[in-house]
């Protein structure tokens, strides 16, 4: 699992992003802005190279969706599989360690 | 309001410089994706950022995409084919390099639509193979022509051909092997 880390930042927000529920393209790159609080803006062909990349690593799955989008095109849903599940949680544990270990020096402790 | 429809079309027209099999998978969805993006970002008002962005990001997806492919052929074909293209790529750089001190503009600009040729033969690979040819060509009389019209020197025709004839022929090479490979992988993928 640690070989995959760390994780760049936005495959870390797309990841996190789908964490709750499934989630369409768009709806992606949305949740992805304001994760990040607006710092990561992903562009339509950087938002599915990662998606695509992804998929191929088995960390997300892609599946038809019973809704259309306002233009009538049938949509595609996200999910996180288990692996991306996993990563995801790793992921935050380094950095949770990362953030421990620097407040620790921040506040002049010596480890 | 005819900018708010060019814009998606352009886009999608842009998307042919994604490989074949990416597009056929993603184009329609990210079309959509693109057009939902591109109608909020005119409500906000920041459509040229937008633009710029989502130029940028396609741009460096397809190049990324192209290049992720080169380097995991799949195939002996492929392997063979990644092997010609690194080889004109990195020789068609030189090229450019070598000319970039210079003061010749003529054999500046053949050398960069010779390198135009050889990224755009990754794509669209006989267009680029002929593109490649003709400025290599091009390049190779252009260099003949000049050597055989110093001031002071005689024009030894003969002596000045072997650079014109070595110039383009690793490319004319590269060009044969492009096109001989893209005629066996068709031939294999109708069997």
């Amino acid at each position: 699992m640690n070989e995959h880390l760390p994780l760049t930042e936005a495959t870390f927000f797309i990841l996190l992003s789908l964490a709750p529920g499934g989630k369409h393209g768009y709806a992606i790159m949305q949740d992805v802005a304001s994760l990040s609080s607006g710092r990561i803006t992903l562009g339509t062909g950087t938002l599915y190279g990662a998606l695509k990349r992804l998929l191929e690593q088995g960390w997300i799955a892609r599946a038809d969706d019973d809704d259309s989008d306002d233009e009538g095109r049938p949509r595609k849903v996200y999910t996180l599989t288990d692996t991306g599940r996993r990563i995801l949680q790793a992921e935050t544990d380094r950095l949770q360690q990362v953030a421990q270990v620097a407040r620790l020096r921040l506040k002049g402790d010596t480890i | 309001m005819k900018m708010k429809m060019l814009i998606p079309r352009l886009y999608w027209g842009l998307m042919h410089l994604y490989p074949a099999a990416l597009r056929a998978e993603f184009a329609r969805e990210m079309q959509a994706v693109f057009e939902t993006a591109w109608t909020q970002a005119n409500q906000r008002g920041d459509a040229l950022a937008f633009c710029a962005r989502e130029l940028g990001s396609l741009l460096w997806e397809a190049g990324r995409t192209h290049w992720v492919i080169t380097l995991n052929p799949t195939g002996p074909i492929e392997q063979a084919r990644a092997i010609t293209r690194m080889a004109s790529l990195l020789l068609s750089l030189f090229y450019l390099k070598v000319t970039l001190g210079g003061t010749e503009t003529t054999m500046l600009l053949l050398n960069g639509i010779l390198l135009a040729g050889v990224l755009a033969a990754w794509r669209w690979e006989r267009q680029g193979v002929i593109v490649m040819l003709i400025s290599a060509l091009l390049a190779g009389f252009l260099l003949a022509f000049s050597l055989t019209h110093i001031p002071g020197y005689p024009a030894l025709l003969w002596l000045a051909m072997i650079p014109a004839v070595l110039y383009p022929l690793p490319f004319v090479l590269f060009g044969g092997m492009l096109t001989v490979l893209s005629r066996v992988s068709a031939a294999r993928q109708m069997a």
